[in-house]
């Protein structure tokens, strides 16, 4: 038996579901070890702990003020995991990607069984991408004239993206916290 | 209670009898509340959790089987109605006005002076170590000892399966027993282990 599997033992043990075999295994190996031994003299402790513990009885008023709620018709807050729209959201964005992925498969199994088809399809593409470069080459020409021209925007620039990223943090940051939660103190008043 | 008066009252709730809802509450509302408070610690959170537990019970009533007991279904939405609570906590403001949580030990019902303070010290323990689980294996062995479910049932409550469910109970029992060890000069861990 692996130290892993020892451990398991007793926590079964502890909801009494090891036969006499098993449980006889489990006691020869605790008497060997000690630091087990500890282990299930502590796991049984909690275990006992736990199960003395009583049950906490709801307020007597608590029925009353429920049925108070359902009466002036509260209803439950929804939880937004469940909700309606990421349910339809999420049928659509599937509705949507299936006949899009026949699509692009169909093409890729077409391309790939033809040798002619494929250097074609290469040959388109690294037309592509030879046109986007050409492009790219023209924007940063066109960029590095209108900065020359004008240098205050390249310091307009660098200010206002910093900025823009940090509210679009804060943003984020507002959106996005977790629910706050608060508590009262309850205070006893002793008479005198 | 039978379970053929409980039906009687599912199905006259489920024509808009809220009286006859209002018997089931009467029937689960201790269960459900203590499941509330051992998850959550706090009494006036586990009252919370406990009537937003009876409203989507009450809400979505139509959904119920019959093949399973009420008591298991609100127990269910209970459980994971404070787990996700739970989840939400995780960052917990406390503002100079609203003050600290109240420690468990002020939340002692009514008993005699000495019985009240032995109580309420062994109950802040329990929470204490309980509040060291994270909520989903805290939610296993709150249905294991205060409800006395089997794996299979609480897998089902909580949507998982019985291997996670005894791998969840045997990691929370380690966690326990550690904390044992560690608190163990604690006064309230020895009132804790004396009573039990």
């Amino acid at each position: 038996m692996t130290q892993q599997r020892h451990k398991r033992a007793m926590n079964l043990a502890i909801d009494r579901l090891l036969d006499q075999d098993e449980r006889s295994a489990l006691d020869a190996h605790l008497d060997q070890s000690p630091d087990d031994a500890r282990l299930w003299g502590r796991m049984q402790r909690a275990d006992r702990m736990l199960r003395s513990a009583p049950m906490i009885h709801a307020p007597q008023s608590f029925s009353t003020r429920l049925m108070s709620a359902i009466a002036a018709g509260r209803q439950p807050t929804t939880d937004t995991r469940y909700g309606l729209g990421i349910a339809i959201g999420l049928m659509v964005a599937a509705f949507t990607a299936i006949p899009i992925l026949g699509i692009v498969l169909f093409i890729i199994g077409s391309i790939l069984s033809d040798m002619t088809a494929l250097q074609l399809f290469l040959s388109q593409i690294i037309l592509i991408l030879n046109g986007l470069s050409l492009l790219v080459g023209d924007l940063m020409r066109a960029v590095s004239t209108f900065v020359t021209a004008n240098p205050l925007i390249v310091v307009l620039a660098l200010v206002m993206l910093p900025l823009t990223a940090l509210w679009g943090y804060m943003m984020w940051g507002l959106m996005t916290r977790y629910q706050q939660v608060t508590y009262r103190i309850p205070v006893r008043v002793v008479a005198s | 209670m039978s379970v053929e008066i409980e039906q009687v009252w599912i199905a006259q709730a489920l024509q808009g009898d809220q009286a006859a809802f209002g018997e089931l509450v009467k029937a689960h509302q201790n269960a459900v509340y203590n499941l509330c408070y051992r998850m959550l610690g706090e009494r006036g959170e586990a009252e919370d959790a406990a009537q937003e537990a009876f409203l989507r019970a009450y809400a979505h009533l139509d959904r119920y089987d019959d093949d399973r007991s009420f008591r298991t279904w609100v127990l269910s939405i209970a459980s994971n109605h404070c787990i996700d609570r739970l989840r939400k906590r995780r960052l917990t403001w406390l503002s100079l006005d609203e003050g600290l949580p109240p420690h468990p030990a002020l939340n002692s019902d009514a008993l005699e002076p000495e019985d009240a303070v032995i109580n309420s010290e062994r109950n802040a323990t329990i929470q204490l170590m309980l509040a060291e689980l994270t909520p989903e294996y805290r939610a296993a062995v709150v249905l294991r000892y205060w409800y006395d479910m089997s794996y299979t049932e609480i897998a089902e409550m909580l949507n998982t399966t019985e291997s996670a469910i005894k791998s969840r109970l045997f990691r929370a029992r380690q966690v326990l027993a550690e904390k044992m060890t560690a608190s163990k000069s604690n006064a309230a861990m020895r009132l804790a282990w004396e009573g039990s």
